[in-house]
């Protein structure tokens, strides 16, 4: 039995980078920003509930899904990617639809991930200037 | 001093309210120098209070809009960039016209807002990098146990450029030259020391000063290298030996 568990505990692999980025986009997405915590931490974080902080003062409702592309891994604990935003718009709540004009809709950006434990965190995500998607 | 590219923090929320454009700021990347400039948006016109005259009667004014002009102020003189300004119906010509739409305001008036109710303003940006330094080499042929000298072009460079119409430069001032053989220096020396055909350039680091818009020069900001033109040299065999015998 003890042999089983220690297998089992032995191959759990703590998710890839492709997955904990998708997985914050995907509760990005939903609004859920109490389980950030899961995988964001440091500036990250900030920068996250600062967002969700403003969609959430103004009464605005985000629908459409962001997407990724093109990562990659630039450095130990560094990955490169594009965000691509252009599925998604925002609305007040009488439905108008106030997706900023000018908004990128790929932008290119690197993202920081460090070991919280037996977990993987997202820390940094920043965007990449004089870089295209 | 080299910039990285990366210039703030975001996120997938703050992109998809459009909080993430770049910053508009100067950077000195590797291989070039981007000055932004940014003019309009929403913060640039405020609202003013109508004093009532007494005894006229008092009519509603014309709704607002959102009028295109070019950022030159008008619709008559077109210039590189366009930029929405809200105003009173009819009152100005615009380019295209839009409804305005106002944004519910947060229950506290915070700096965040503004990134969320800019409605549009516009950038320009200037781009520029130095041109490839000039490098020769004298002879381009020569014995390989002889000494070639190349040089480079040690040639300060200034490239202006404009932005919102008022002139913006970048000087770029050759500070080292690193040859791809090793040695340093815009005029060396080198032998190669066996035959062959060589090909030789130079690596040229440039200070990088700039001028922003309406601003005095920001001197030192930071440092490109450039690599000039390959030369290729050969290294000729020695000439043989003749003995005359007997």
């Amino acid at each position: 039995m003890f042999v089983y568990l220690f297998a089992i505990i032995g191959c759990a692999q703590s998710p890839s980078a492709e997955q904990t980025l998708g997985r914050y986009l995907e509760l990005s997405d939903a609004g859920r920003h109490q389980q950030f915590g899961e995988i964001l931490a440091g500036e990250a974080m900030d920068a996250a509930m600062q967002a969700n902080q403003i969609l959430e003062e103004l009464e605005l409702i985000q629908s459409g899904q962001t997407e990724f592309f093109d990562l990659e891994q630039t450095g130990d604990n560094s990955w490169s990617f594009c965000l691509d935003v252009s599925n998604t718009k925002i609305f007040d709540k009488s439905g108008s639809d106030l997706t900023p004009t000018n908004r990128p809709g790929q932008l290119p950006m690197t993202m920081t991930l460090e070991s919280f434990g037996s977990s993987k965190k997202i820390t940094e995500l920043e965007i990449r200037r004089l870089q295209g998607c | 001093m080299l910039i990285e590219t990366i210039i703030f923090s975001c996120s997938a929320a703050g992109a998809v309210l459009g909080g993430c454009n770049d910053s508009c700021e100067t950077t000195i990347g590797a291989s070039e120098v981007v000055i932004c400039a940014d003019q309009g948006g929403q913060s640039s016109e405020s609202e003013k209070t109508e004093t009532n005259n007494p005894g006229l009667p008092w009519s509603p004014p014309p709704p607002w809009i959102l009028c295109q002009q070019y950022v030159s102020g008008g619709v008559e003189i077109p210039t590189f960039g366009k930029i929405w300004v809200k105003v009173r119906e009819g009152s100005r010509p615009c380019l295209e016209q839009k409804p305005y739409i106002p944004i519910p305001s947060p229950p506290s008036s915070t700096s965040k807002t503004v990134e969320v109710v800019n409605i549009e303003s516009v950038q320009e940006i200037f781009r520029t990098s130095p041109s490839v330094p000039f490098a020769y080499v004298q002879p381009a042929e020569r014995y390989y146990d002889e000494q070639f000298v190349f040089r480079v072009k040690r040639v300060s460079q200034v490239k202006s450029g404009e932005l919102f119409g008022e002139p913006v430069s970048v000087r770029f001032i050759p500070r080292g030259a690193t040859w791809s053989f090793g040695k340093s220096g815009f005029e060396v020396s080198h032998i190669f020391g066996e035959k062959g055909d060589f090909s030789a350039n130079a690596a040229v680091t440039f200070q990088v000063d700039y001028k922003p818009l309406g601003e005095s020069w920001v001197v030192d900001a930071g440092s490109i290298s450039v690599s000039s033109n390959s030369l290729l040299v050969t290294a000729l065999p020695l000439p043989r030996e003749t003995r005359l015998v007997g």
